[in-house]
Formats: structure tokens, C-alpha cells, sequence
């Protein structure tokens, strides 16, 4: 649960841009996955065709490359919520007034749902504002969230969230859930980390790839110092990239301050709150030529395993195999390049 | 015992005839008399019964011969079920209250009768362990007349045969609809996968000059594969079997390829005509299915198109025609690439399922693309019209029921307004509580209804109150 880890905010790493740029990056982000059609009981229709010069290509694009980051935008990490429950007035003379809870709520649209007030008043005569259940509730009725339901559905609870769990079906339970629960709402920290622990025990991250999860997977993860299955099916995917950034995340997220847009990565900032020698940025690493970024990929790798990682010799091991594969590769390259050229 | 003499009175042209098997007592075969005379009565045959010593008893009158005996069975059966032949012309003698003729002989063996004997010669051997075997009258077989019948019964009824509904064609038995194999093999043309499906099987006549009025059968079918080879032919013939063979073999020799759309569907909406036939076709998404006439839907299954609306406007009855406008329209569909190259401009696909994503199916091939300040203000760009050269299929708005302009539609609206969501809250009532029931239920259990969720709880607390009292 977040609420324990010393007691940290996650949400005051979770909102700086250096953050959020490295959950994207995690992410495949493969078109045909963000936008594969969606069965929501619609009625199909034949495709529509359009003519387009290479202008009006890019400006698709363009447009495409925005959606997709809407579509991949991750829900936000926040702490479980305080409560907020506080004593208007207490009058001892309206007891007996009414035998059931009286609440009011300000239904003006303008309203934020998490800013209105919505009181109640009890049989005892005690006026307080709502709690956060209650608050749920009652916004629910009077102002309904389209696939919300009034009470939490039975899926959420055990055992058929563990049901759920079992048959793999993450993204559906992940989804109903942003939905359903506010993501400072306990149940929503509950639900999101048994499915996180289910899928890191599973090794089924490949099933929350190109969704918007994966960001959210990847925090959490990186919050609980669990990165190294994660880095092993990078390693195992020879997708060096984002086993390094995987890397930056933890590191950023262990820092003892939390990360603030203002001040911009520095190389010397990076290298001191990783404690690396080798310096390593997520998004502005230029890749001169593959070999020389693969090196450097490689000892930040092996500088993490050494130092940081609880499965040392498992990521060892795949690391070493992955070396060898692209030692192997560059020799059958070379020797089909010199072949060519004979030819 | 008594010794029968028979004494048949000779009458003018009278000719002696055997028949076996009458019911008279004869203690050896005689050969009796009868008559040909048709319409005439039949002689009687006296019997005289005599006792043994030769006194006459008494004259048993019996028939024993007569049109049943002098006419074949044939003749007999021409005679019951026959039809003239203006009544042939009138449909008489065809259908199910036709009388059929049914062989007799079945199930009888020469020598067994009414009468079970056993003649020595006949169905008995002559010589039995060196022997001489007697004529010898055996009991009767009480069962032979229901046997006979049950046998008979057997082959009177209907001679039509039952379809599965796969096998089934358009309308009861008939041809049309129904499949009728590949085309023959020719030389190395096996037409391996091919199925051809019959469309039309009518009699037509036609004036010659030498003998009037002729009869042919004329067959209309579609052959095709099911991945874009397809071809129809009309064959005519004396005989239903000669038409269907040469239509079968036509359209085995004029097949087309069609292409498909991602092998399910056709590239763009159309139109196209034929005499006096119009139809218009428009694409439909996978899993929508074939919506169009019968003989549209069976040229799809053909052709291997499984996701079409199509209209037909004109005589859609005129099977041949239908055929040939559609044939003339998935000819002259343009693919994506043909599209892409004749406008020398990109042609994107855009799903609204799939968020609108822009998805590249076609760019020119041959010259580049061109830009925007080379395409001309006045040319059409909208991939409909473009399709439809300029013109649009006229689209009426869906008929609404009369009455849903009347205000008395608004008060049945206002009425059963309050029911509208009933069904939703029931079934989210029973995946709450297991059965439905009202918030009040709680305060008045008396007033839930009997339901599994109620039982169970009764159930649970008997239960509980035999352990309280084991306990």
C-alpha cells in the first residue's frame, strides 16, 4: 500500500513532467494496440475512406500522436485520502426530530463534485459534514458518473477479485475500477496494487503494454523497490532502452526529495542523486551509434544489479546472455557484409 | 367325407379358365368355366354338393370369375388410376391425393393362397426321403391377410422425400436454392471447391414452326469457389437433368475473378443496372451478414462475400437479370489501390470502433502524390460521390408509425415512463440481493416474495435451530 512505504506521498513524485515523460516512455506505444477497436455493444459500421495529400497524412498524425497521449495519459497515484468528517452544530433538542440520517447536497453543476458541500444531519440532532462513503454516495445519486454505481460491485471485493485476478483479466479490472473509485479512495489503492502484485507475480506485463496501466504498473513497481522482474523481461526483450529508464524511475522515486518541474535534469544532478558515475538522461539521450549507447545502457544495468537488486544473479545471467546474443548478431553481420561485398 | 362333382352349364363363346385358390371344397383341382363378356354378369357357377353316395344336396351359388381374373394387372390399374390426357393438361393425376399402384405380388409365393396347401411340385418337394409327397391342406394362416396389407401399406404413401434445412432450397423440395455440385471435370480442371447453386428451374415453350407448341426445361445457376472465382450459365433441355447439365458446364467455362475487400466484403457502396433491373449495393462491416434477395445472397455465398446490403429496384423476380447487373457491378469495383492511383492521392481508412484511427490502405503506385495546389477547386475529393461519379443514392428517411405523431403518443409515453428502467433495476436488484426486492423488505420481512435467496435463508435458519437444539 503506498500509505506505509515511510509514509511518503506518491503524489508529489507522480506530477513532475520528468516523472510522467519516463511512464511514457516505458510504454510500447503501439498503435495498433492504443487504437484497436473496442467492443462496447455498438452497432458496427462499414469504414469510412478519405483522400488525403502527404499534408493532410501528417497533420493526421500529429493529430494521432496527441490522442495518443490522451489515450495513454496514466491515472493519478495519490496517497489513500484523510478524513475529512467535522462537527457543524450539535443541537441536543431536534433527538427524536426524525428516526434516519437527513442529507443535504449542493447540486449546483458548476460545483467541483469533490468541493460541494454535502452535509448530514443525525437523528441525535449533530450536524457534520458527510465522510468520504457517504460523500461517494450521495454524488453518485444526484449527480451520476456515467458506469459508476451507487454502491461498490461485488467484483471488487474477495474472493472475486481474486477470481478476476485469476482469469487475467487485468485491464477490465483496472478500468472499472478508475471508473468507479476516486484515486485517493482506499478500495481504488486496494484494487489497483492486488492487481500490480498479481501481474508482477504472474509476469504478464506484456498484458497491460500500450494500455494506460502500464505507467501506473511501472510506478508502483518503482515505488516499492520491486523493479527487478520488470527489468528481467526487459533484459529477456532485449529492450535495453527501457530497462534503463526503468531505472532512472526507481532512482527518481528513491530520491529523499521529491522531483519538482522546475529545476531541469542537469547531468551532474542526475548522476548525484543516482549515485552513478556514468550518466544517463531519459529522454534526451542521443544514440550516435548503437554499439556506444549499448555500452553505457549496459553499465547502468550492471551498476543497478550490483548495488540495488535483490535478484542479483538471475538479472546477471540475463544480461549475460543478451550480450552474448549481440556479440553473436554483430559477427553474423559482419561476416554477411563481407560476403555481400565479395559479391 | 363328401365327394364334390361340379356341373358348369356351357354357355355360347364361353372359354375354360384356371384360377386357384376359390373358396369352394374341392377334393381334386377341376377347371370351371367363366366369362369374357365384359359389362355381362358372370355366370354363376352352381356346386353341386353331393354326399358320398352320390346324392345331390343341395346348389351353392359362387362367382368365381370375372374382370378381376380376364384383365392384367396393368390393365386393372390403368383402368383405377388412369388420367386423360386433357386431364393430364389440367394437372389431374399429380400430387398427393394421386392413387398409386402397388404391386400385389409382393409378398405372396406362388402356390401359398388363402387356401394353405401343400401341392407336391410346387412349394412342396415331390419325393420326400424316397416318398411320394400327398397334396396335403395345412391350417390356416390367420396372419396372411394383415401381412399382405401391412406390405402393401408400405409402398402406397408419399414418394417425396424430407430436405435438411442445409440441403433446403428456397421453397419446399424444389431446385432453385438448392446446390447441385461442382461443374464436371474437363481435362486437367477439376473444379476442386466449387459449388454451384441452382437460381431458376421453369418449363418454357416456345412456337416452331413444324410441330407447334414445344416444351423445354430451361436451368439458371451460379457456380463459384468461395474465394472470388465465379460464373453463371443457362442451360436448356428436353429433360430437367440435360438443362442442368449444360448450365452447369457454362457456367464452369465463364468464370470471373472478383476481388473482395479483406476477403469478406466488397471495396465501396454502388450501383448498377441491367435491363430494367437497378440495384444498390453498400458495404457492410464483418459479422453483418448477407441482406439483399435470395439470389443476390446465393452469387455472394458463391463468390465468397459474406457481409452485404443490397436493394434491388425493378422486377425482382427476373432472376437472370439481377444476375447479370450484380455480376457488371462487383466487375467494375474499383480496390483501394486502383482508388489510390486514379486520384493520386493517399485513401485512409478511419474506424469509428477504433477511435478514428488513421490507417494507410493505399497509396499510388506510379506517379507521386500530389498536392494540394495541384488538385483543382472543382474536383470532387468526398469518397462517396466520388465512388457514385457525382451522383447519391436517394435515402428516405425510416417510416415512423402512424401514431407517433398523435399527442395521445406523448400521455402513453408519460404513462409508461416509470417502467422504462424496470428491467435494469430487476436484474441489478437480483446480482445485489438474489431476488427482487424493496428497500422496505428489511423493516417487513413478511412482505418479500418467495424467491431461491429467501428460501435459503429459511433453510439455513432451520438449520441453525436443530444444531441450537442438539446442542
Amino acid at each position: 500500500m503506498f500509505a506505509g512505504v515511510a509514509s511518503r506521498d506518491p503524489s508529489l513524485y507522480f506530477f513532475s513532467s520528468r516523472v510522467q515523460e519516463l511512464l511514457f516512455q516505458l510504454n510500447d506505444r503501439q498503435h495498433d494496440l492504443v487504437f484497436k477497436p473496442r467492443k462496447l455493444g455498438q452497432k458496427l459500421e462499414a469504414p469510412q475512406y478519405v483522400f488525403m495529400t502527404d499534408e493532410d497524412l501528417d497533420k493526421e498524425r500529429r493529430r494521432i500522436e496527441q490522442r495518443l497521449r490522451e489515450k495513454l495519459q496514466v491515472p493519478p497515484v495519490l496517497g489513500p485520502r484523510k478524513p475529512i468528517e467535522r462537527v457543524l452544530a450539535k443541537d441536543p433538542r431536534l433527538e427524536g426530530l426524525h428516526d434516519s440520517k437527513l442529507v443535504c447536497i449542493d447540486i449546483s453543476p458548476d460545483l467541483s463534485d469533490r468541493k460541494r458541500m454535502i452535509t448530514v444531519r443525525e437523528p441525535d440532532g449533530t450536524l457534520r459534514t458527510a465522510n468520504w462513503n457517504e460523500r461517494g454516495r450521495i454524488n453518485q445519486i444526484f449527480l451520476p458518473v456515467d458506469g459508476r454505481t451507487v454502491t461498490m460491485p461485488k467484483m471488487f471485493e474477495e474472493p472475486h477479485l481474486t477470481e478476476c485476478l485469476d482469469r487475467e483479466e487485468y485491464v477490465s479490472v483496472l478500468d472499472r475500477a478508475c471508473v468507479q473509485f476516486e484515486p485517493d479512495d482506499p478500495d481504488y489503492i486496494r484494487v489497483t496494487s492486488a492487481t500490480y502484485d498479481h501481474v508482477d507475480a504472474a509476469r504478464l506485463y506484456e498484458r497491460l503494454q500500450s494500455t494506460r496501466h502500464f505507467g501506473a504498473l511501472a510506478f508502483y513497481l518503482a515505488w516499492h523497490r520491486r523493479i527487478d522482474n520488470l527489468l528481467l523481461y526487459f533484459i529477456q526483450l532485449e529492450k535495453l532502452n527501457q530497462a534503463v529508464k526503468l531505472i532512472h524511475l526507481y532512482r527518481l522515486l528513491r530520491s529523499a526529495e521529491p522531483v519538482s518541474d522546475q529545476t531541469p535534469p542537469t547531468r551532474q544532478e542526475s548522476s548525484q542523486s543516482d549515485g552513478y558515475s556514468s550518466s544517463s538522461d531519459s529522454g534526451s539521450e542521443s544514440e550516435s551509434s548503437d554499439s556506444d549507447s549499448e555500452g553505457v545502457q549496459l553499465d547502468i544495468i550492471r551498476d543497478y544489479i550490483e548495488n540495488a537488486s535483490v535478484k542479483r544473479p538471475v538479472l546477471e545471467l540475463a544480461l549475460q546472455n543478451f550480450q552474448h546474443l549481440s556479440a553473436e548478431r554483430r559477427r553474423v553481420e559482419r561476416e554477411q557484409r563481407r560476403a555481400d561485398g565479395r559479391q | 367325407m363328401l365327394s364334390l362333382k361340379l356341373w358348369v352349364p356351357k354357355l355360347a363363346g364361353a372359354s375354360t379358365c384356371f384360377r386357384p385358390g376359390s373358396s369352394c371344397l374341392l377334393s381334386s383341382l377341376k377347371v370351371q368355366q367363366c366369362h369374357h363378356a365384359a359389362g355381362r354378369l358372370t355366370p354363376v357357377l352352381s356346386v353341386l354338393v353331393q354326399k358320398q353316395d352320390k346324392a345331390v344336396l343341395g346348389i351353392q351359388p359362387s362367382r368365381n370369375a370375372g374382370f378381376f381374373t380376364n384383365m392384367s394387372a396393368n390393365e386393372l390399374w390403368k383402368g383405377v388410376t388412369g388420367v386423360s390426357n386433357a386431364g393430364r393438361k389440367r394437372g389431374r393425376g399429380r400430387g398427393a391425393g394421386v392413387k398409386r399402384r402397388r404391386d400385389l405380388n409382393r409378398g405372396q409365393v406362388i402356390g401359398v393362397g388363402k387356401v394353405n396347401m401343400m401341392w407336391p411340385g410346387l412349394n412342396a418337394p415331390v419325393l420326400r426321403n424316397g416318398e411320394l409327397v400327398r397334396q396335403q391342406s395345412q391350417p390356416r394362416d390367420e396372419q396372411r391377410e394383415s401381412r399382405l396389407q401391412a406390405i402393401r401399406d408400405q409402398f402406397t404413401d408419399q414418394r417425396s422425400f424430407k430436405l435438411t434445412p442445409l440441403e433446403r432450397g428456397w421453397s419446399g423440395n424444389r431446385l432453385p436454392g438448392r446446390s447441385i455440385g461442382p461443374p464436371d471435370a474437363v481435362d486437367f480442371e477439376t473444379f476442386e471447391g466449387f459449388d454451384t447453386t441452382v437460381l431458376e428451374l421453369k418449363t418454357v415453350f416456345s412456337m416452331t414452326a413444324t410441330a407447334g407448341r414445344t416444351r423445354h426445361i430451361s436451368c439458371f445457376a451460379v457456380t463459384g469457389n468461395g474465394a472470388g472465382l465465379v460464373g453463371y450459365g443457362l442451360g436448356k433441355g428436353n429433360t430437367g437433368m440435360a438443362a442442368i447439365k449444360q448450365c452447369k458446364r457454362r457456367a464452369g467455362q465463364r468464370l470471373i475473378y472478383v476481388e473482395r475487400c479483406d476477403g469478406h466484403t466488397v471495396f465501396h457502396d454502388f450501383f448498377t443496372r441491367f435491363a430494367a433491373v437497378r440495384i444498390f449495393v453498400e458495404r457492410r462491416p464483418r459479422g453483418h451478414g448477407l441482406q439483399c434477395h435470395r439470389a443476390i445472397r446465393e452469387i455472394c455465398h458463391r463468390v465468397g462475400i459474406s457481409d452485404l446490403y443490397a436493394k434491388v429496384e425493378g422486377p425482382t423476380d427476373n432472376v437472370q437479370s439481377i444476375t447479370k447487373a450484380f455480376f457488371l457491378g462487383l466487375l467494375r469495383q474499383r480496390t483501394h489501390q486502383q482508388l489510390a492511383d486514379e486520384k493520386r492521392l493517399h485513401l485512409v481508412e478511419l474506424r469509428p470502433e477504433a477511435d478514428n484511427y488513421p490507417r494507410l490502405v493505399a497509396s499510388p503506385g506510379g506517379a507521386p502524390v500530389r498536392s494540394k495546389e495541384q488538385i483543382p477547386a472543382d474536383e470532387e475529393l468526398d469518397f462517396q460521390l466520388h465512388i457514385f461519379e457525382g451522383k447519391v443514392p436517394l435515402k428516405m428517411p425510416p417510416k415512423q408509425p402512424f401514431y407517433m405523431k398523435l399527442p395521445c403518443y406523448q400521455t402513453h409515453l408519460n404513462k409508461v415512463k416509470h417502467l422504462k428502467n424496470q428491467e435494469q433495476v430487476r436484474v441489478s436488484l437480483l446480482a445485489e440481493h438474489g431476488e427482487v426486492r424493496s428497500f422496505l423488505a428489511d423493516q417487513y420481512p413478511e412482505c418479500r416474495a418467495a424467491s431461491a435467496a429467501l428460501w435459503a435463508e429459511k433453510r439455513q435458519a432451520a438449520e441453525d435451530d436443530q444444531e441450537q437444539d442438539e446442542m
